[in-house]
C-alpha cells in the first residue's frame, strides 16, 4: 500500500457527482487514501458547487485543459453518456486508470476503443456497475452458480418509476448525447445484473415508444443461452413493481430494486416463501454458522465500488467490473435499438397508432 | 389552416398535460411547445423530437420568453394553493406580454363543490367557502382569472371536468387500482353515488375545440362524459383491469362516514403516541427509564402502558404498521365524491364549442384496462 493518496478527477458534475460521488470522495480524502486535484464540467456554476467539497482541487471546462496542467491517477468519468468513451481513452492514453460511469459507452465499437486503450498501457478500466456491490445481487449470484435451485427456467424483471432524478442537464433526453432513452440509462444497470446472473443472451425482440426521441418506455423478450426465457419491462414514465423474480426448476428468487440487505426466495411445490434478511457471516465452520452484523447498506455498496477501484490501481484487487465485462450490456442494448419495433399501445386510437408508426420510423 | 397554430402548454410534464402534447402530434394539430420547470420534467415528453423549454410556472419574465410565438397557452398546472394562484396571474401577464391569443385555463368541477346541488349548471355560482383546500384554491384561481381578463388583453376560455380518468391518471385510475390490489378501496353506499367521468381525451378534444371555438371565450364550461356512471362503475372496470374481485370491494352507509372517519382518526393518534412512547422507552437505559416511570402520575403511566403495548410485543411488525384494521382507512374526499348524486350537464359545452364525448365511458375503460394491464407488468407483448 503506498503512502501517498492517488490524486483524483472527477470529470462531470452533474447530480451522480453532487449527490453520490462528492460525499464519498469526501470520505476518503478524510481516509487519506485519494485526494481530489481537479474537477472538470464545462459549467462553471458545477464545477463551484462540487469545489465546495474539495476547495483544493482545481477546475477545467474540458478535459484538454485538465492534461495541461494536471495528471491525475484515477479520473472519474461521469459526464453525459456520448463523451464517456472519448474522455476515457484520452485519460488511459496518457496512463491514467479510469472508473467509467454506466452506460460504459453508447455503441459496442466505442468499448472495444475503450478496452483496447486500457489494454495497451496497462491501466484500469472499471465501470459503474455499482449494483454488483449489494449483497443481496452478490447473494443472487451465488445461489444461481451454485445452482441451488436447480437451472434457471424463466425471468420476470420490471422496473420503473416516474423520472425524479435531479438531472442538471437535458443531455438524459437528446439521443445524441444520451444514446437513447430509459433502456440506456437505467436499463444499463438491469441488464448487467440480467447478464452477471444468467449468462449471455441467444435472442431478443425488443419494443419501446420512441416516436422520434427516445423511450421512456420499453419491453424486451430474451432468450438465454442457458435456455432460460423472459422479460424485462423498464419506464421512466411510471412506477412499475420494480422486482425481478428468477423461477428456477427447482425454486424461485425475488430481488426488489436497490434493497440490498433482503431477498424472497421458495421452492416451486411449497405454498411458503421466505422474506430472507441477509447478515455477514460471523463464524464459519461446520460448528459455528453464525450471522452477524447488517450488511452494508446502498450507500456503502457505492463505496466499496470506490475502494474497489481504489484497491485494483494498487493491484491488491481486480476491479469488479473491468471494460471487457460491462461492454456485453452495452451490446445487448446496441442489439436492442438495432432491432426495435413500436411498442404496442392499444390506448391510443388506431389514427393515432398509425401516426406513431410513422414518427417511431419502425 | 394554412399554417398550424403553435400551442404552449404548461404543465406538460403531468398527466392532463403530456396526454395533451402526445394528442395533439399524434393528430397533427399543431406545433407545440411544452414548458416544465425542471430537467426530469422532459422524461415523458423527449418521446417526440420537439424541444421543451424550462421555466417555472411562477416565473413571469421567464414564461414570456417561452410562450414568444405561441396562438394558444393551455395551462394545466397542479400544485398547492399557493402555486395554483401565483402560476394563473404569471402566465395570464406572461401570455399577454407574448402576443398569446387565448389562454384555455383547467380548473375543475370542484368549484361547486363535491356534491354540487341538483340544478348546477356551468354559470352557478362558483363556491369559495368548502371544507377542502384544492377546491378552495381552483374557485379563487377561477375567480382571480376573471378579474385578470377584464383588461381584455387574453381570451380565456376556463374547463371543468370532474372525475378525469384515463392512461397516466394517478388519482382515478391507478390508486383506485392499487387501492383495490392492496385491499384498501371501499365504496359508500355500494357506490352507487354519481362519479361524473371524463375520459382523458374526451377532455383533450374539449381543450383542443375551447382553444380553436368563436364561441367559447371568456366563457366557463362543464366537461364530462355526457353519462350516467356510477362509482361502482368505475371501481369495477378497475377491478376487472387488474384482476381483483369487485364483489369483495367493501361498502360503508355514507350516515356512518363521520363516526368511521372520528374513530379512525382517534386511533391513528393513539398509534401516533404508542410509537412516540416506545420510541423514548428504546432510547432511554434500563435505570433511566424505570426512574422516569416512577415519577410519572398513575393515570399516565396506565395511559402509556396501554398504547405501548402493541409496540413492545414485537418491533418489527408493530413499526411496521400490521396492527389489523376492521376497514380501509378513510378518505373524507373521496368519500365525500362518492356521495355525489348529480350528473352535471355537459349542455352549454355542446352548443357552443360543438363538444361531442367521443370515447365512450366502456371504450375509455377498455383503453385504461389496457394501458394499466401494461403499466402493471401484467400484459406479455
Amino acid at each position: 500500500m503506498r503512502n501517498k493518496p492517488y490524486k483524483v478527477a472527477l470529470v462531470g458534475c452533474g447530480a451522480v457527482s453532487e449527490m453520490i460521488y462528492a460525499p464519498l470522495l469526501a470520505r476518503l480524502v478524510q481516509e487519506r487514501l485519494v485526494e481530489i486535484v481537479a474537477i472538470v464540467d464545462p459549467n462553471s456554476d458545477r464545477t463551484e458547487k462540487i469545489k465546495k467539497v474539495f476547495m483544493t482541487s482545481r477546475s477545467y471546462q474540458n478535459i484538454s485543459s485538465l492534461f495541461d496542467e494536471d495528471f491525475p491517477d484515477l479520473a472519474i468519468i461521469a459526464s453525459p453518456h456520448k463523451f464517456h468513451a472519448d474522455q476515457t481513452v484520452a485519460c488511459l492514453d496518457r496512463g491514467i486508470h479510469v472508473l467509467c460511469e454506466k452506460p460504459m459507452a453508447t455503441t459496442s465499437t466505442d468499448c472495444d476503443r475503450m478496452t483496447d486503450a486500457a489494454a495497451k498501457v496497462g491501466c484500469v478500466l472499471a465501470v459503474g456497475h455499482f449494483r454488483r456491490f449489494f449483497p443481496s445481487c452478490e447473494l443472487i449470484k451465488e445461489i444461481l452458480d451454485a445452482g441451488l435451485l436447480g437451472p434457471i427456467e424463466s425471468f420476470r424483471f420490471l422496473e420503473g418509476e416516474t423520472f425524479s432524478w435531479p438531472a442538471q442537464s437535458g443531455a438524459f433526453f437528446n439521443r445524441t448525447e444520451s444514446g437513447g432513452g430509459v433502456l440506456i440509462d437505467s436499463g444499463a444497470h438491469t441488464l448487467d445484473l440480467l447478464l452477471w446472473w444468467m449468462g449471455e443472451v441467444a435472442e431478443v425482440e425488443y419494443h419501446d415508444d420512441a416516436l422520434g426521441g427516445i423511450e421512456a418506455n420499453c419491453r424486451m423478450r430474451l432468450k438465454m443461452v442457458n435456455g432460460a426465457e423472459g422479460i424485462v419491462q423498464l419506464s421512466r414514465d411510471w412506477p412499475l413493481p420494480n422486482r425481478y423474480v428468477i423461477e428456477c426448476k427447482k425454486g424461485w428468487l425475488a430481488y426488489t430494486c436497490d434493497v440490498v440487505d433482503r431477498l424472497e426466495w421458495g421452492l416451486c411445490k411449497s405454498a411458503y416463501g421466505l422474506n430472507a434478511h441477509i447478515q455477514q457471516i460471523l463464524a464459519s465452520g461446520r460448528d459455528a454458522r453464525l450471522l452477524g452484523a447488517s450488511v452494508r447498506s446502498f450507500t456503502e455498496s457505492f463505496m466499496a465500488q470506490l475502494r474497489n477501484v481504489v484497491a485494483s490501481i494498487s493491484g491488491s484487487e481486480s476491479p469488479r467490473v473491468p471494460g471487457t465485462e460491462a461492454k456485453k450490456c452495452v451490446t445487448l442494448i446496441e442489439q436492442c435499438y438495432q432491432r426495435r419495433q413500436l411498442l404496442d399501445m392499444p390506448w391510443l386510437s388506431e389514427k393515432e397508432y398509425k401516426h406513431a408508426r410513422k414518427l417511431a420510423n419502425v | 389552416m394554412s399554417k398550424l397554430c403553435t400551442a404552449g402548454i404548461l404543465g406538460a410534464s403531468g398527466f392532463i398535460g403530456s396526454r395533451l402534447v402526445e394528442w395533439l402530434i399524434l393528430n397533427n394539430l399543431a406545433e407545440v411547445r411544452p414548458i416544465v420547470r425542471s430537467w426530469k420534467g422532459m422524461a415523458r415528453l423527449s418521446r417526440f423530437n420537439l424541444e421543451t423549454w424550462i421555466a417555472d410556472a411562477v416565473n413571469e419574465s421567464a414564461l414570456e420568453k417561452a410562450l414568444s410565438g405561441c396562438d394558444v397557452l393551455f395551462n394545466c398546472i397542479a400544485g398547492d394553493r399557493d402555486v395554483i394562484l401565483k402560476s394563473t396571474t404569471a402566465a395570464y401577464r406572461a401570455a399577454a406580454k407574448a402576443g398569446v391569443r387565448r389562454i384555455v385555463y383547467l380548473s375543475s368541477a370542484v368549484v361547486h363543490g363535491f356534491n354540487p346541488p341538483v340544478g348546477t349548471q356551468d354559470d352557478s355560482p362558483i363556491i369559495l367557502n368548502q371544507p377542502f383546500k384544492y377546491n378552495v384554491s381552483k374557485a379563487m384561481a377561477e375567480r382571480l382569472l376573471r378579474r385578470l381578463r377584464v383588461d381584455g388583453a387574453v381570451e380565456v376560455v376556463t374547463l371543468r371536468p370532474s372525475i378525469v380518468f384515463g392512461p397516466r391518471s394517478v388519482g382515478w385510475t391507478t390508486n383506485i387500482a392499487l387501492d383495490l390490489l392492496t385491499k384498501n378501496a371501499y365504496l359508500i353506499d355500494g357506490g352507487s353515488g354519481i362519479c361524473n367521468t371524463v375520459y382523458i381525451d374526451n377532455l383533450i378534444e374539449a381543450m383542443w375545440l375551447a382553444a380553436m371555438s368563436d364561441r367559447s371565450p371568456n366563457r366557463d364550461f362543464l366537461i364530462g362524459d355526457g353519462e350516467r356512471i356510477t362509482w361502482a362503475d368505475l371501481y369495477d372496470a378497475v377491478a376487472k383491469a387488474v384482476g381483483v374481485e369487485f364483489s369483495a370491494v367493501p361498502s360503508i352507509a355514507s350516515e356512518d362516514v363521520s363516526r368511521i372517519f372520528a374513530e379512525q382518526r382517534q386511533a391513528q393518534r393513539r398509534a401516533a403516541l404508542g410509537r412516540f412512547v416506545w420510541a423514548v422507552r428504546e432510547s432511554l437505559p434500563f435505570k433511566a427509564k424505570a426512574s422516569l416511570i416512577r415519577l410519572l402520575p398513575p393515570n399516565l403511566k396506565n395511559t402509556l402502558k396501554q398504547v405501548s403495548v402493541p409496540f413492545s410485543k414485537n418491533k418489527g411488525s408493530a413499526m411496521l404498521g400490521n396492527e389489523k384494521r376492521s376497514f380501509p382507512e378513510l378518505d373524507l374526499e373521496i368519500a365525500s365524491l362518492q356521495q355525489c348524486h348529480y350528473v352535471l350537464p355537459i349542455t352549454k359545452a355542446k352548443e357552443l364549442i360543438g363538444y361531442v364525448p367521443r370515447v365512450s365511458f366502456s371504450e375509455g375503460c377498455r383503453r385504461t384496462t389496457e394501458w394499466l394491464r401494461f403499466a402493471f407488468g401484467y400484459k406479455q407483448q
